[in-house]
């Protein structure tokens, strides 16, 4: 008897807060790694997600109805985030999607879902340039990335390379798309500086152990070291790096490192005077045009009980979001073809710069490097 | 120079690597139970260490005792609610009960200590000594030292206890084990929680030089797999040599090769051991019955 009273109430709530909205909620889909090696990004994104949603239902929603989030698992594995993305819009039936976090897997999901069904589909993390551009073409019309490519990376950080000192450099990449393109994409800056490429060291991307590998860049006389991979394997490249005496310059790619995280895995005595590429320092909102509003996500974010060391990923979800809600609204439907059309009218402020897509569907964030000193974020 | 620090960068991996492909094994050779979730174990001893000695601040080689003991318990009661009711079932049935359990584990781990991965302060100093140009690690020093210890107390157990020969004589005969008045019930349950105590305390041993997530484990299952396989079903001697050769190796194939095929070269050295040796280097033609 308890039970039946208790889902009567809980029945009659639910009833209200959706009358209160209006009826059909605006059905956002999002497929993210939410298990495996790379489940904690995966976990950061979700919680920018979450953030971004609340406030636009705070707001009154998106077109005056509420914003429904459904978060499907991909494991950023290629089949698992296809199947989930195909449930998503076949069964949940979403009126847009965000997906699928790596290359491989966003990949993937472009050409056998997104593509295949018509939905509008907003990447958020992935740089390999094949995703909006391959051999010259745009190769799914339906698909607006938000991240930067490793190419716009590389080439946002050319100027800075050499004032700090990356002349002789070794690459340890990451053995995927992502690594072996930002190897290719900073090469290709770094000998355009007049700089050489001592060695490049290709690991796996469950490796643990990188004492041989550094023996080796140590041995073959760099002066500075790129690094391509995820924040935990990168925090064992420094402390390995730092036990071995080490004083090579370090730079880190990809976004998705802050030196929070990397004084949380590694000690401030391995991260000290790391150099990291992000597009969203929350520590100077100064950087972004909307100050107030990444001051504001920032102090949520914390506030809401996340960690720390997942800035560098959160913002991707919270300006995935946003970008939905700004083409929604020029749209003024959730008509699947004229949403797409508008996603080429977007034209707003991110927590990650400018987001304004050209006509393969690729935005040009903001490329900061910070560097971390005594522990905490810097400009150099 | 440089080939002898890959050789000890080997070594040291190795002996963790021994420590992980012991324990899996023992349980094979004496339970003939294939033990898929022994790499959660090692995890669980990772994420124990990290929960009594950089949560609550517990001395660090009580906390390593504790979290061996944790995960000991874990086993037991494992073995004694699940493994005993299937004894008597097929290999089959069993092998799923296990990488379910391998499954359950690995979740409730994302559930406890959630999916970010976590650090384990380390108490010994960051910096190498330097010998002869050569580096070595206080910690990894540790590693090797307390794996050899931990290997030698594991023989020793099993040579020279009266439990050990009871559990050599199952491992021999199970009928005659049985008919001598071995219980074989007993001999199982203590096998099983001193085989994953030996992949928890690599857990402990390797976890404040690595990061801490719940599918560290994944990795460990690999190597332990084979480990087991070049070393011979069931061979303790088999196993500790298989451990330290696979870990030079790599070390050696990624630092003359290519570092992409670190671990495709531990794989290349069990397909070669296998054409020449299918039982393994150590295993014995018609071991199996």
């Amino acid at each position: 008897m308890h039970i039946k009273s208790i889902s009567l109430i809980l029945f009659v709530t639910l009833l209200f807060t959706g009358l209160a909205f209006g009826a059909d909620p605006v059905k956002v889909g999002v497929v993210y790694p939410l298990t495996g090696p790379i489940a904690a990004a995966g976990s950061y994104q979700k919680a920018g997600v979450e953030i971004a949603r609340d406030r636009i239902n705070a707001e009154g929603g998106i077109l005056g109805k509420p914003v429904r989030v459904f978060i499907e698992d991909g494991a950023n594995d290629p089949a698992q985030s296809v199947s989930a993305a195909e449930k998503l819009v076949t069964r949940d039936k979403v009126d847009v999607m965000i997906a699928a976090w790596g290359s491989s897997p966003t990949l993937a999901v472009s050409a056998s879902v997104t593509k295949k069904y018509g939905v509008p589909h907003v990447v958020d993390t992935a740089s390999s340039g094949k995703v909006t551009k391959l051999e010259g073409k745009r190769p799914n019309p339906w698909l607006f990335r938000i991240s930067p490519t490793s190419q716009m990376e590389a080439e946002g950080s050319e100027k800075l390379l050499p004032k700090l000192g990356f002349k002789k450099v070794a690459f340890m990449v990451v053995n995927n798309d992502w690594g072996r393109g930002a190897a290719q994409e900073f090469g290709t800056v770094i000998q355009r500086t007049g700089g050489s490429i001592v060695t490049q060291e290709i690991i796996n991307a469950d490796a643990t152990d990188f004492l041989t590998q550094l023996t080796k860049i140590k041995s073959a006389d760099a002066d500075s070291i790129i690094v391509t991979t995820d924040q935990a394997q990168i925090s064992l490249i420094l402390k390995q790096y730092k036990s071995l005496g080490m004083k090579q310059k370090i730079l880190t790619t990809g976004g998705g490192i802050v030196p929070e995280g990397l004084v949380a895995l590694a000690g401030p005595e391995a991260a000290e005077g790391v150099n990291i590429i992000t597009f969203f320092a929350p520590w100077f909102p100064e950087t972004t045009k909307i100050p107030q509003e990444a001051k504001w996500f920032a102090d949520e974010y914390l506030k809401r009980g996340h960690a720390p060391k997942g800035f560098g990923e959160s913002f991707r979800g919270y300006d995935g979001m946003k970008v939905i809600k700004a083409a929604f609204e020029i749209a003024k439907t959730t008509d699947k073809e004229k949403v797409r059309e508008a996603f080429h009218k977007v034209d707003t402020w991110g927590l990650s710069g400018h987001i304004k897509f050209d006509e393969f569907g690729q935005s040009s964030p903001m490329i900061l490097i910070v560097q971390v000193k005594g522990g905490k974020p810097f400009v150099p | 120079m440089i080939f002898v620090q890959y050789v000890i960068n080997g070594i040291v991996i190795g002996g963790a690597y021994a420590l992980i492909g012991i324990g899996l094994t023992m349980v094979f050779g004496i339970m003939r139970v294939v033990n898929f979730a022994h790499g959660e174990m090692y995890m669980l001893g990772a994420y124990f260490l990290f929960t009594f000695f950089t949560k609550m601040g517990v001395n660090f080689y009580l906390s390593m005792l504790l979290a061996i003991a944790a995960v000991m318990g874990v086993g037991g009661i494992y073995e004694k609610a699940i493994l005993k009711p299937l004894r008597r079932r097929s290999i089959e049935t069993v092998m799923l009960s296990m990488i379910g359990f391998s499954l359950f584990i690995q979740n409730i781990a994302m559930l406890i200590w959630t999916p970010v991965p976590e650090s384990i302060t380390s108490p010994f100093p960051l910096t190498a000594y330097t010998l002869g140009g050569l580096y070595f690690l206080p910690q990894r020093i540790m590693v090797i030292f307390v794996a050899l210890f931990l290997v030698l107390l594991t023989h020793l157990l099993l040579k020279k206890t009266k439990i050990g020969k009871a559990m050599r004589a199952t491992f021999q005969d199970l009928e005659a084990a049985s008919l001598m008045g071995i219980k074989i019930d007993r001999i199982y349950s203590f096998t099983f929680v001193i085989g994953v105590g030996l992949a928890a305390s690599a857990g402990t041993l390797l976890g404040p030089i690595f990061t801490v997530h719940p599918y560290i484990g994944n990795l460990a299952n690999l190597k332990a797999f084979a480990i087991v396989i070049i070393g011979g079903l069931g061979s303790f001697t088999g196993a500790i040599t298989a451990g330290f050769l696979l870990g030079v190796f790599e070390s050696l194939g990624a630092g003359y090769v290519s570092s992409g095929y670190q671990d495709a070269i531990g794989f290349i050295l069990l397909i070669i051991i296998l054409i020449y040796r299918p039982t393994g280097l150590f295993g014995k033609v018609g071991q199996r019955r």
